[in-house]
């Protein structure tokens, strides 16, 4: 007999079905999602900025860039950024576009100086956002380099992840991830440090149109 | 490994005896729980979702096996491979398997508890694999050769001082104990190189979904989403009681989880796996590897001790207990310790092996108070304490005493007559109403004992000395 | 409830052979309540350090042995928190399996109350206030909190006597008692009882009461060591010292 059935078997022997409870409706509510959520990143040591236009998104993208002196960049190829044309209006930066750029996407994450993604999905409460891997989405744009960069629409926010739960019926692709702030740890005397292996600084740029 | 009553006493005195130790139990435990309360008072749903989150524990506790089936199902149906593996030997096999059949020697590890259970470590180094582990803390104890001192800050025990001299060891270099960003930065460099080279990641996992077939992890640092991510092959051990069937069960103990662990809304990250990398991804691993770790927790299902299995593993009975405040994690011998380690490690390990844990407790009660769960602790230590008696664990010394001392608190006159005699026999150790004994024949040690009263009070009411006027 | 002015006294074997002087101010205080005490002699102990450590046949003994002897009362009242909690709690899950005993054990669970519970909440009597009393900080045991939810009682009788009561830091902070434990695991217990003395020194109160007989010779063993003007009393001798 397999551990499989093993297990299994003294499993159904044991058995003694209590009913399911009826799944927990979240009672949480926020009058203002943006609000809430930059508080809640804020909290975590994250950074989130709310602005009215994808223009002025990428603006404040691109000071931080300047601001942390990158020299290489790269972006997911996702909405908004593939309707930006990205390497053609920033020329200063050498670009690595995913599923675009040809050459290995490690080996310019481990010397690119910031990641730029978009989002799926928001969670308000905890300032969290949804990234998934698929398609001109890598696992890496948002781990790999010091500073990561999310442009995300306003319209994109929930309350919380139950109701991301509720909303959410597709198949998950191999990987999925809620990041709600950037890489850190307390495990030397508790002292919090930002940075450990994933992004030192987590920048989302909340815009409305 | 074991907690026999002579070992757990001799290791409690050494760190009670270590001033800089109990600070740094004392202070990481109150940070810890301070940070708890806030986050709860900032989560109004906290309270109810704690009485959700139980039930849903317990339902599914009691059907676990129909959730595990779907679980492996569907998490055939999305690419991974999944295991079964009946103890913790049957793990290590199964998880050096895989390695040996890649060829693989360049391992890298995120923080597991299930993993420690097994002593999977030493089981690979057996086999010439060196794992390395990658959470900032479990990496630090592993150079350091310690054991975890908590199960969600394994370094707590450590100084910056004594942290700096691994670093040092470790790269040769000088390094400034006060940088603590500077040591940081250090491991991040060497870790990093760890993980782009590894050839094979292994992780815990925090919750299996059934309906997706995903495992999700929680972590702050960001290592498990390198571990889960890098290698080709990436390995999930999970225990077996960790499998929830949908969505909402899981954003529930997501919900409660950080908060209760760290005072954390949701971990920095929070990272889900379904399977390998599809078709269309161009990176993620090839093969992943489900195994699910039963070693014991199936024999609980159906017992009075089935509950312990609701744990998500959030280290608040640690945080709250005032023994484990007292001497911290290495001193009960096994990586999950505190209470929840007192009740679980006996359960699956051997009562016989771990015979002081289900009396390292005063009963206080504050673990079922603040268990997210609301697993009664309490209750089940006094289970264990009667297993011990009927099993004949407990030393048969202890056997002896207490039921004299039964017989004699259960039967009037001998009760009058030894406390009587005793009564007698204490006058040339005492003073002001306490024994003074030497240390060591004193069994409260430096503590003074009370003397019996001069008479008992059955004594003075058979006097007549308290005599009602009304009467 | 009922409305008889009588009440057995279940003295506990810890006041009885050790602090006789709490059964006597208990009876003391339960008369000026305006009750007559009735104290059946052949008790002796409620079985709690049997049950703590794990020898249930023995327990459960010594709960039928209290069961048929305070049952024909119609109050019990203990100077003793974690024995109430015992004899109110805990032999109606020892007698489980045991239905007849079982509702006889719940019979007495309702007319069961620790001393200030009985002087609060039954004969709603408190103590007239001096103009000297000292300042307290209370001691709330872990059982007594836990198993009987109370601890509102002792407060409203250290208050209307007076007292300015300061509480403690991190006040459910267990002292190290534990029953068994404290000789059992006496090295993690003192350190136990020595952070707490010092939690309750940190107030600057002048005493600590409590309603657990065993908390308060557990915490008195080490008091010594780090005071010699603290005092820590039973809720009934301080409450009848303090109305003098």
């Amino acid at each position: 007999m397999t551990a499989r059935d093993d297990t299994l078997q003294r499993l159904h022997k044991s058995q003694h079905p209590e009913p399911h409870p009826e799944p927990w409706e979240s009672p949480q509510s926020f009058p203002d999602l943006t609000a809430q959520f930059i508080k809640a990143l804020q909290t975590a040591s994250g950074k989130a900025f709310h602005v009215e236009s994808l223009d002025k998104a990428l603006e404040k993208a691109f000071e931080f860039m300047e601001e942390f002196k990158v020299k290489r960049i790269i972006a997911n190829d996702e909405p908004p950024l593939n309707q930006l044309d990205l390497p053609e209006r920033y020329t200063q930066y050498e670009w690595y576009i995913v599923d675009k750029t040809e050459g290995n996407l490690q080996e310019f994450c481990a010397h690119a100086d910031a990641g730029l993604t978009g989002a799926e999905a928001g969670f308000a409460e905890t300032g969290s956002l949804v990234l998934v891997s698929g398609p001109g989405k890598s696992r890496f744009t948002s781990l790999l380099p010091p500073l990561h960069i999310v442009l995300v629409q306003t319209s994109k926010l929930m309350v919380d992840i139950f109701a991301w739960q509720k909303s959410y019926h597709k198949q998950f692709p191999g990987w999925v991830g809620f990041i709600s702030g950037p890489s850190k740890t307390g495990d030397i005397e508790g002292k919090q440090v930002l940075g450990v292996h994933g992004p030192r600084d987590y920048i989302v740029i909340l815009y409305d149109k | 490994m074991t907690a026999t009553f002579e070992k757990f006493h001799a290791d409690a005195r050494k760190v009670i005896a270590d001033p800089r130790y109990q600070f740094a139990i004392e202070d990481a435990t109150h940070t810890k729980n301070v940070k708890r309360t806030a986050a709860a008072a900032a989560y109004p749903p906290y309270e109810p979702l704690r009485d959700h989150l139980k039930a849903v524990r317990s339902s599914i506790l009691s059907q676990l096996g129909v959730h595990l089936e779907t679980f492996e199902k569907n998490a055939q149906n999305a690419g991974a491979t999944v295991h079964w593996a009946e103890n913790g030997e049957a793990a290590c096999q199964i998880i050096a398997d895989i390695c040996e059949r890649h060829g693989a020697t360049r391992v890298v590890k995120g923080k597991s508890m299930a993993s420690e259970e097994v002593h999977l470590n030493h089981y690979l180094e057996k086999e010439g694999i060196s794992p390395v582990e990658t959470d900032l803390g479990e990496w630090i104890i592993q150079q350091a050769g310690d054991p975890p001192a908590h199960i969600i800050a394994p370094a707590i025990h450590l100084t910056r001082y004594e942290i700096a001299k691994i670093f040092e060891r470790v790269t040769g270099e000088d390094v400034d104990p006060e940088n603590v960003e500077g040591m940081t930065a250090m491991a991040r460099g060497i870790l990093r190189d760890k993980f782009l080279s590894a050839e094979v990641g292994i992780t815990g996992g925090n919750v299996a979904i059934a309906e997706s077939g995903s495992i999700v992890l929680v972590m702050n640092e960001g290592n498990g989403r390198m571990t889960t991510s890098l290698p080709p092959v990436l390995i999930m051990l999970i225990g077996i009681e960790k499998v929830v069937p949908n969505w909402n069960d899981a954003s529930a103990v997501l919900s409660l989880l950080a908060r209760a662990a760290t005072g954390q809304a949701l971990s920095q990250y929070t990272t889900i796996v379904t399977g390998p990398a599809r078709e269309d991804e161009s990176e993620g691993p090839k093969e992943v590897h489900y195994v699910l770790l039963d070693n014991g927790r199936s024999k609980l299902i159906g017992t009075k001790y089935e509950e312990i299995l609701r744990c998500i593993r959030c280290g608040t009975c640690l945080n709250v207990c005032p023994v484990y405040r007292k001497i911290g994690g290495s001193v009960y011998n096994t990586p999950v310790s505190g209470p929840i380690g007192s009740v679980f490690t006996p359960l699956i390990a051997g009562l016989n092996e771990y015979v002081a844990l289900p009396h390292a407790s005063t009963l206080c009660g504050e673990c079922l108070k603040y268990c997210p769960v609301r697993i009664d602790f309490p209750r089940m230590f006094l289970d264990l304490r009667s297993d011990e008696v009927e099993q004949k664990v407990l030393p048969w010394r202890d056997r002896v005493i207490e039921r004299f001392a039964a017989r004699v608190m259960s039967t009037g006159w001998l009760y009058h007559l030894l406390f009587g005699i005793g009564r007698i026999f204490q006058v040339p150790f005492i003073k002001d109403r306490q024994f003074h004994l030497p240390k060591w024949i004193n069994p409260a040690k430096e503590r003074r004992l009370p003397a019996f009263g001069k008479r008992s009070f059955h004594q003075v009411w058979a006097k007549g000395e308290i005599k009602d006027d009304r009467s | 409830m009922s409305d008889s002015n009588k009440v057995a006294l279940s003295v506990t074997c810890i006041v009885d052979q050790l602090f006789p002087e709490i059964g006597v101010a208990t009876v003391e205080l339960l008369r000026m309540a305006g009750y007559s005490v009735e104290f059946p002699e052949k008790q002796t102990c409620c079985g709690q350090p049997f049950s703590n450590s794990g020898f249930m046949p023995e327990a459960v003994k010594m709960a039928k042995q209290n069961i048929e002897l305070f049952e024909p009362y119609d109050y019990v009242v203990l100077p003793n928190g974690s024995c109430t909690a015992m004899m109110r709690v805990e032999y109606l899950h020892y007698l489980e399996k045991e239905p007849q005993w079982h509702t006889r054990a719940e019979a007495l669970s309702k007319k069961t109350y620790e001393l200030s519970e009985f002087l609060v909440r039954v004969a709603d009597w408190k103590p007239a206030a001096s103009a000297n009393a000292p300042s307290v900080t209370f001691h709330a045991s872990c059982h007594t909190k836990r198993l009987l939810g109370m601890h509102e009682t002792p407060r409203a009788l250290l208050a209307a006597a007076g007292c300015k009561i300061i509480e403690m830091e991190d006040p459910d902070r267990c002292c190290g008692f534990g029953g068994v434990f404290c000789v059992r695991m006496a090295d993690i217990s003192n350190a136990m009882t020595r952070t707490k003395l010092d939690l309750a020194l940190k107030t600057g109160a002048d005493r600590m009461v409590t309603v657990d007989p065993g908390c308060m010779m557990q915490m008195q063993g080490l008091l010594k060591e780090k005071s010699t003007t603290f005092r820590i009393q039973h809720l009934a001798n301080f409450l009848l010292e303090v109305s003098k």
